[in-house]
C-alpha cells in the first residue's frame, strides 16, 4: 500500500490522527481505515511531530486539549515547518474555542466533538480543496475566508 | 415522649446526679425536649443509631472513653450530629479543641441553668444546619466551575460512542462487529463512570458516612479531576496507599475538587499537579493536638502544585469563609468548605507553601481500625 507511487497516494490518503483520549483515537482511526485512509496515530502533539517525517500525512486531524504539546501548538509548528506547511490541519475539540485565532495560526477547519457522521467525506473535501494549492507558499487561503464548518449532518 | 418543640436530645453523662439535673433542665422551660440518657460511650453510640437524636450533650470523660477521643468517636458515628460538650473549669483548653474538632458549643459544669442549656442546644442545631447549607451551596459553585471540563469530557465519550456505533454498522464480518461492540461498551462505561461521579457530588445531605478505601476514592475522583485540568497541567497520581477511612464519598469529591481547582488556578502558566495518599503515624500527620497521639494511623491525602505559592501574610486567613484572592472569580468558599468537611470526619488539614515554588495541601483523615469496625 505504501510504495509511494502517485497513484497510491491519490487512492489512499494518509491521515495522522492525534488525540490523547485512547478510545476516541482508536474509534476515529478505525473509521478512517474502513473508509480507505492510511491512518497513523499519535497521543499528543510531541508524538505527532516526531511521527511527521515517517507518516508524511496528506492531512492531520488533531484534538485541541492534550498534554505536553496541544493541538494549537502542533498546528502552528506544522505550518512553520517548510516540509509540512501545506498539510491541512483539522482541529477537533469538545469545548469552546476561539475560531479566529485558529484561522490565524493556519488551521484548515474546526470540528466540534461529538463528530459528524461522515468524517471521511469531510476530510476528503478538505483534501480536495487543498490539492490544487499544494505548492509552497500557496496555503494562505484560510486567512481569507471563515474557518470551514462541517456540512449539516 | 412527644414535646412541643419536637426536639430529641441524647444526654451522655456518667454522673447520675448531674445527669438528673440536666435531664430536668432539658425537659422543662421554654423549649422542652425529649431526653434520652446514656452513661457511657458504647450505649451512647447505640442510642444515636437507634433514636437519631437532634442533638447530643456530651460529657467527654466517660467510664469507657476519655477526653477528645469521646468526641471523635461520636463524630465518626454521626458526622451530621450537633454536639454540645460538657467540661469542667480545668478543661477549657480541651473545650476549645473540641470546637475545632467539630463540636458546636461547650458548657461549663457548675455554671448551668435550664435556659442556658436549652439555648446552647438550640444554637448548636442551628449552627450545624448553617454549615450543612454552606457545604451544599458551595457544590453549586463547583458544579459551575466543572461544567466546561465535564461537557468536554462527555463530548469525547460521545465521539467514541457515536463512532463505534458507526463501526458496528459498517462491520464487514462477525469479528469486526464484536470488536466494534467492545469499543462501544468501553465508551459507555466511561460515560457511566463520569455521570455517577457527578451525581455523587450533587447528592444532598444527610451525610452518608461509610467506610471506604482511599485508593477507591482517588480512583473515582480522577475522572472529574482530569476534566477540570487544562492541557498545560500535567496530572501525576501516586503513590496511593489504600487506607480505610470513614467519610461521605460525595463530600470527599467536593474536598478533592476544591483543592484541585485551587491548584489549577495557582498554575496559570501550567505545571504539575500531584495527588498522593500515604499512611502515616499520627505524630507525623497531626502535630499539635493531644488527641492525635491516640490514633495510630492517618490517611494523608496530598494535593501539590508547582504554582505561584501562597503569600505567608494571607496564610492565617486561608480557611476563612469569603476570603478569596481570586477577585470576582472566587467566592472564598472553597477552602472554608474543605476545612468544614475535614473537621466533620475528625481530620486535620495542613498547608505548606513556598512563593514561586508551589503549594501542598495535606488532608489527614483518621484511618478506621479493624477493632473500631467491630
Amino acid at each position: 500500500m505504501d510504495e509511494g507511487s502517485p497513484r497510491q497516494f491519490v487512492v489512499r490518503p494518509r491521515v495522522l490522527v492525534v488525540d490523547d483520549e485512547e478510545l476516541v483515537r482508536l474509534v476515529i482511526a478505525r473509521q478512517l481505515r474502513l473508509s480507505g485512509f492510511d491512518v497513523f496515530e499519535a497521543r499528543d502533539g510531541l508524538e505527532a511531530l516526531a511521527r511527521l517525517p515517517v507518516a508524511a500525512p496528506d492531512i492531520v486531524l488533531t484534538d485541541l486539549n492534550m498534554p505536553r504539546c496541544n493541538g494549537e501548538m502542533l498546528c502552528a509548528e506544522i505550518k512553520r515547518r517548510h516540509a509540512t506547511a501545506n498539510v491541512p490541519v483539522v482541529l477537533m475539540t469538545g469545548g469552546p474555542l476561539d475560531e479566529t485565532h485558529m484561522r490565524d495560526i493556519g488551521c484548515a477547519a474546526v470540528l466540534y466533538k461529538p463528530l459528524i457522521d461522515r468524517l471521511d467525506e469531510f476530510l476528503l473535501s478538505i483534501l480536495q480543496d487543498a490539492a490544487p494549492a499544494s505548492r509552497p507558499g500557496a496555503w494562505a487561503a484560510p486567512a481569507k475566508g471563515p474557518v470551514r464548518q462541517p456540512p449539516a449532518a | 415522649m412527644a414535646t412541643e418543640t419536637g426536639l430529641r436530645v441524647l444526654l451522655v453523662e456518667d454522673d447520675a446526679a448531674f445527669a438528673g439535673f440536666l435531664g430536668i433542665a432539658l425537659r422543662t422551660g421554654v423549649e422542652p425536649a425529649a431526653v434520652d440518657a446514656a452513661g457511657d460511650l458504647i450505649s451512647a453510640l447505640e442510642q444515636i443509631r437507634q433514636t437519631r437524636p437532634d442533638a447530643v450533650v456530651l460529657d467527654l470523660n466517660l467510664p469507657d472513653s476519655e477526653g477528645l477521643a469521646t468526641l471523635r468517636a461520636v463524630l465518626a458515628a454521626a458526622p451530621q450530629m450537633p454536639i454540645v460538650v460538657l467540661t469542667g473549669v480545668a478543661d477549657v483548653e480541651v473545650a476549645r479543641q473540641a470546637l475545632q474538632l467539630g463540636a458546636q458549643d461547650w458548657l461549663l459544669k457548675g455554671h448551668l441553668d435550664a435556659d442556658v442549656v436549652q439555648r446552647a442546644i438550640r444554637y448548636a442545631i442551628e449552627r450545624k444546619q448553617l454549615t450543612d447549607r454552606l457545604v451544599q451551596a458551595q457544590k453549586l459553585e463547583i458544579a459551575g466551575r466543572l461544567a466546561n471540563g465535564v461537557a468536554h469530557e462527555f463530548n469525547n465519550v460521545l465521539t467514541a460512542i457515536a463512532g463505534s456505533a458507526q463501526l458496528v454498522e459498517d462491520a464487514a464480518d462477525a469479528e469486526a462487529r464484536a470488536s466494534a461492540l467492545e469499543l462501544l461498551r468501553r465508551a459507555s462505561r466511561q460515560g457511566i463512570a463520569l455521570s455517577r461521579q457527578l451525581l455523587s457530588l450533587a447528592r444532598n445531605p444527610p451525610v452518608n458516612a461509610a467506610v471506604v478505601s482511599t485508593a477507591g476514592l482517588v480512583d473515582n475522583g480522577r475522572l472529574l479531576v482530569q476534566a477540570v485540568l487544562p492541557s498545560t497541567v500535567q496530572l501525576e497520581v501516586g503513590p496511593i496507599a489504600d487506607v480505610p477511612v470513614r467519610l461521605d464519598p460525595g463530600q470527599f469529591d467536593q474536598l478533592l475538587l476544591n483543592l484541585v481547582l485551587n491548584a489549577r488556578d495557582a498554575m496559570p502558566q501550567g505545571g504539575t499537579l500531584r495527588i498522593s495518599v500515604t499512611a502515616e503515624a499520627a505524630h507525623a500527620a497531626a502535630h499539635e493536638s493531644e488527641w492525635a497521639s491516640r490514633d495510630p494511623l492517618y490517611a494523608v491525602v496530598r494535593v501539590s502544585d508547582t504554582g505561584v505559592g501562597i503569600d505567608p501574610s494571607i496564610k492565617p486567613r486561608l480557611f476563612e469563609p469569603f476570603f478569596s484572592t481570586k477577585g470576582a472569580r472566587g467566592t472564598g468558599l472553597g477552602l472554608a468548605v474543605v476545612a468544614e468537611i475535614v473537621e466533620r470526619f475528625g481530620g486535620a488539614i495542613h498547608v505548606e507553601s513556598r512563593l514561586g515554588a508551589g503549594t501542598t495541601f495535606a488532608v489527614c483523615l483518621p484511618a478506621v481500625s479493624e477493632s473500631a469496625e467491630e
